[in-house]
């Protein structure tokens, strides 16, 4: 029977999450650079308000009401979230890559007021590091689960990584000192915020 | 020493003083998707009475950072909940792991701290995001950007260096080629379908 070469079959998850993981990496940080640099000039626009003739009296549910305004408007967003008014209002936050939308709806429901925004670039890579929940729809929750995927890969990539470490380096000194720095650390900030 | 030798040492040696954020990113970016655990809310509160030195300062929110110092607490001063009423300071402490409402007697230095905190996933999730250096804080809470910064920047270097010691390695096959090209096409055509709208 073959011996099954445990470091080689670690090498390959190694390598297949760092496939899965590479090209998501590189719009985290280029979206996470955009979040350290959110001063710079930018070019985004909000446009005025529209207030649409919607009857919204139709005893529907958050969702059902949602997909109602995204049909009938022809809009191809995911729901952010939804903030109720005490006077019975409610402010829906709709996401999509290039444009957002707020849309407000009084407590009598007779009209919709729509606000939009047009995205900059920096804003539309954004989006792609905040899209979470699924339920947005066949694309968005397409996304979510290749993040998903992305999120196991860390896990494989991280624990194949230092099990290769063990078994490739004769002198481990420089390596142990490398973790446990980083482990020291992360325990000491993670216990000063607790 | 050759080059691979050089990359393969670096690229480990980085990688072990990183692997525990890259831990945390991975747990917290589930949990965004999921929401299993809750990230946001905070608890039941508890109240400790202190004495407080303070300072003959006007400026309320001056004051409140003053006393925030003085008595080795850090975080964002919330402006709107910063005020003297009666001669009593009231003023919010909050940074991603706990939020501590004072209530500070400006004659006699008598302080209450209310003090609500977030679960550990709470700190873990601020913890993914956090870019900004807080006021106040020790050192160690300061160096966290620059720790970000470098996990971030590993990464990068993880990714280019990977592909480096995969392409000049003997035991390449030809459809891991292909599984590469496959999946980062499929990744990014789904960015442009959401791009599209």
């Amino acid at each position: 029977m073959a011996r099954i070469n445990t470091y080689g079959v670690f090498r390959k998850i190694h390598l297949y999450a760092m496939m899965v993981l590479g090209v998501f990496l590189l719009v985290y940080f280029v979206s996470g650079l955009f979040f350290r640099h959110y001063h710079l000039p930018n070019n985004a626009r909000t446009l005025p308000t529209d207030t649409l003739q919607i009857n919204m009296n139709r005893n529907m549910d958050d969702q059902e009401m949602f997909a109602f305004l995204e049909d009938s408007l022809e809009l191809s967003v995911k729901l952010g979230h939804i903030n109720y008014g005490e006077d019975g209002s409610m402010r829906m936050f709709m996401m999509g890559a290039t444009k957002r939308y707020w849309m407000t709806i009084p407590s009598d429901k007779n009209e919709v007021y729509l606000q939009k925004h047009i995205n900059d670039t920096r804003e539309s890579v954004h989006f792609y590091h905040v899209l979470h929940i699924y339920g947005g729809g066949f694309k968005y929750d397409l996304y979510l689960i290749f993040q998903d995927l992305v999120s196991i890969s860390m896990f494989l990539f991280a624990i194949s990584g230092i099990y290769m470490w063990y078994n490739l380096m004769r002198n481990k000194w420089w390596g142990m000192i490398s973790l446990v720095l980083g482990l020291v650390y992360i325990t000491a900030v993670i216990v000063t915020f607790s | 020493m050759s080059l691979r030798k050089i990359i393969i040492q670096v690229h480990l040696l980085l990688g072990l003083f990183i692997f525990p954020y890259l831990i945390i990113f991975g747990i917290t970016s589930l949990n965004f998707n999921h929401g299993w655990f809750n990230s946001y809310e905070f608890g039941a509160p508890t109240v400790e009475v202190t004495e407080v030195e303070v300072p003959a300062i006007q400026d309320s929110l001056v004051l409140a950072t003053a006393i925030r110092d003085s008595l080795g607490l850090f975080g964002y001063v919330f402006p709107r909940e910063t005020y003297i009423d009666k001669g009593i300071l009231h003023t919010r402490i909050q940074h991603l792991g706990k939020r501590q409402d004072l209530k500070v007697d400006i004659g006699n230095g008598k302080a209450e701290i209310k003090v609500s905190k977030r679960t550990f996933m709470g700190v873990l999730s601020g913890l993914h995001g956090l870019g900004e250096v807080l006021s106040g804080a020790p050192w160690h809470i300061k160096a966290w950007k620059y720790y970000q910064l470098v996990s971030v920047y590993v990464m990068v270097f993880w990714i280019f260096s990977g592909l480096y010691l995969w392409l000049i390695s003997k035991q390449r096959k030809k459809w891991e080629t292909y599984f590469l090209l496959g999946f980062t096409s499929f990744a990014i055509l789904l960015m442009v379908w959401l791009w599209q709208g």
